[in-house]
């Protein structure tokens, strides 16, 4: 294994899994949400809206820190915002994973700390969908990041 | 007369699925609005059925046949004495408070509702009892007419004002599955009556809060589900009053769906159709559904609807005097009578974390939209926590569940 996301993604698998009682798997997951980048205000519109969340959740992501696309940069930047402090907490994991790693290894890493830990029991197939939808959304955004700077390079 | 700290151990003994453990701790299970649990001898009746009698009804004339149609109108007696109804063929099986309703205004439509009439409903009405006759009305190019509330309440000044000689059908809850708030039903009725029109009334979340037989009520409608009454899911009622048609000489209530069970006789040119309740229900019946249904209310009646409407009454007092202690904490609407449910939100908290966080602790409530749209909006909230409990439940339940829900507050709180 040398994608730095699956790299991290084990070492996020082990840990959360050491937290064995849901509870404090959930409160792991308020911490992740209180201690999160803010979420720039610009971001919080439809465009950015995660459809089919049952609370309301936004994800930005980019390849500079202000999660634009402007520079030649291959570091991928992401972050998320909901108006549900446990679902940010669990979008915040996907930032956690992919911030500040090559938009490469966000484009092809295999995502499966949902399946992997306590979480699939404990979020509702709605939610799981909508994971699910955020981390297409996630690997899509860096595919193309990925691709323009190839194309930029020919 | 109330039900006693012995009598509910007794009573939880018949629900073994309060035995549950969910995430590792005991289930305190207070979603009763949403399905009330089966209890032991519902499960025993079905199981018996099964064992002994299965054959489908009205079909045989083979003995478990007979055995099987038998204790299908025996449920169906059963449900008639249930709700104090005048006539057993008044009660009309389908699949649920939401299919009653359908099937009602499917009978009301081409023969009844027609442009330019009206359809009024309250804004406290589940999406059952709101969707339905919108539609209507908007295939019919009728006007749908919603009634506003205040605080969960009704204004009956605004609601003599709102109807008018348009005004074909009133459709109203009998208590609000988001506020609890019990409507007075039969003030709606007079004054509908008064003016010559019907009303259906959903009673998803009354029937089993003793409010009235549906004589008394005087609705020309009733609808109801089993399963929140301890039956199986997939069965429900749809009482039509006997005094329907000679009220309301202009109401048909023609047959809308077609096939078994429902006809006398078909023939390749036209078909007569079976006497009601028959000629309403088409198909093979979810007889098991009435079966259970029936000793689901054997069940209720040995326990007593006075004593459990007495005892459910004072769990939700304390409940909604303990929660108005909380800072932050608003309960929705301010109804003068309460049954069986209470929603809130607290400032700063989402409702759907508040209920995850709960659920960690064992806490079944409900969190969401609760099928109202309409009354969550006027409330100026998307989503809520709502608590429903139940004749099972002990004053312990409540008091852990009070004190688990400053927890979860505090927790949710450090992090906002």
């Amino acid at each position: 294994m040398s994608n730095s996301v699956e790299i991290k993604q084990q070492k996020f698998i082990e840990d959360f899994n050491s937290l064995e009682d849901a509870l404090w798997q959930n409160e792991f997951l308020l911490r992740l949400a209180g201690n999160a980048q803010s979420y720039p205000i610009k971001y919080k519109d439809e465009t950015h809206l995660l459809k089919g969340c049952q609370s309301e959740a936004w994800i930005c992501c980019g390849n500079s820190e202000d999660y634009s696309t402007q520079t030649q940069s291959d570091i991928f930047f992401m972050n998320a915002e909901s108006d549900a402090l446990i679902v940010k907490g669990m979008l915040q994991i996907i930032a956690y994973l992919t911030n500040d790693k090559k938009v490469q290894d966000v484009a092809t890493a295999h995502f499966t700390f949902l399946e992997d830990t306590d979480l699939i029991n404990q979020i509702s197939s709605d939610r799981f969908k909508g994971m699910k939808s955020a981390l297409r959304l996630v690997q899509k955004r860096a595919a193309e990041i990925a691709a323009d700077l190839d194309n930029a390079v020919l | 007369m109330t039900i006693t700290p012995e009598e509910i151990t007794k009573i939880r003994n018949d629900f073994p699925i309060l035995n549950e453990r969910v995430n590792s701790k005991p289930l305190i299970y207070l979603d009763n609005a949403a399905t009330l649990q089966m209890p032991l001898p519902v499960m025993q009746r079905i199981e018996k059925h099964y064992l002994h009698n299965n054959a489908n009804v009205h079909r045989g004339i083979h003995t478990l046949s007979e055995k099987s149609s038998y204790d299908f109108e025996q449920a169906r007696i059963r449900v008639q004495k249930f709700i104090g109804a005048q006539t057993e063929e008044s009660i009309v099986f389908c699949s649920g408070t939401t299919d009653a309703i359908n099937l009602a205004a499917n009978m009301l439509d081409e023969n009844y509702i027609q442009p330019g009439d009206e359809i009024i409903v309250s804004d406290l009405e589940h999406h059952s009892n709101f969707v339905p006759w919108q539609q209507l009305c908007k295939k019919n190019k009728a006007t749908f007419t919603v009634f506003n509330t205040t605080d969960g309440r009704i204004d009956f000044d605004r609601f003599k004002n709102t109807i008018n000689t348009n005004t074909k059908l009133v459709a109203i809850t009998q208590v609000s599955n988001v506020t609890g708030s019990v409507i007075p039903i039969k003030e709606i009725v007079r004054i509908a009556h008064e003016h010559n029109i019907p009303v259906l009334v959903d009673g998803a979340q009354g029937i089993r809060h003793n409010l009235g037989s549906v004589e008394e009520l005087g609705c020309d409608f009733y609808c109801f589900s089993g399963h929140k009454l301890g039956a199986l899911t997939g069965i429900g009622v749809l009482y039509i009053s006997p005094e329907i048609r000679e009220r309301f000489s202009h109401i048909e209530l023609s047959p809308t769906r077609f096939g078994g069970s429902m006809v006398d006789a078909v023939t390749t040119s036209d078909t007569t159709f079976a006497p009601q309740p028959f000629c309403y229900e088409a198909g093979t019946p979810h007889y098991v559904g009435a079966i259970s249904l029936a000793a689901a209310l054997d069940y209720i009646d040995s326990i007593g609807c006075s004593k459990i409407s007495t005892y459910e009454a004072d769990l939700l007092k304390k409940l909604e005097s303990s929660l108005k202690e909380i800072d932050g904490l608003h309960i929705l609407g301010n109804s003068q009578q309460r049954a069986g449910c209470i929603s809130f939100i607290v400032d700063n908290v989402h409702p759907l974390d508040l209920a995850t966080i709960l659920d960690k602790m064992g806490v079944a409530v409900r969190s969401g939209q609760l099928c109202a749209q309409p009354i969550l909006a006027s409330f100026r909230t998307s989503h809520v926590v709502r608590v429903s409990p139940a004749f099972y439940n002990s004053k312990e339940e409540i008091n852990i569940f009070l004190k688990y829900l400053k927890d979860a507050l505090k927790l949710l709180q450090r992090y906002r």
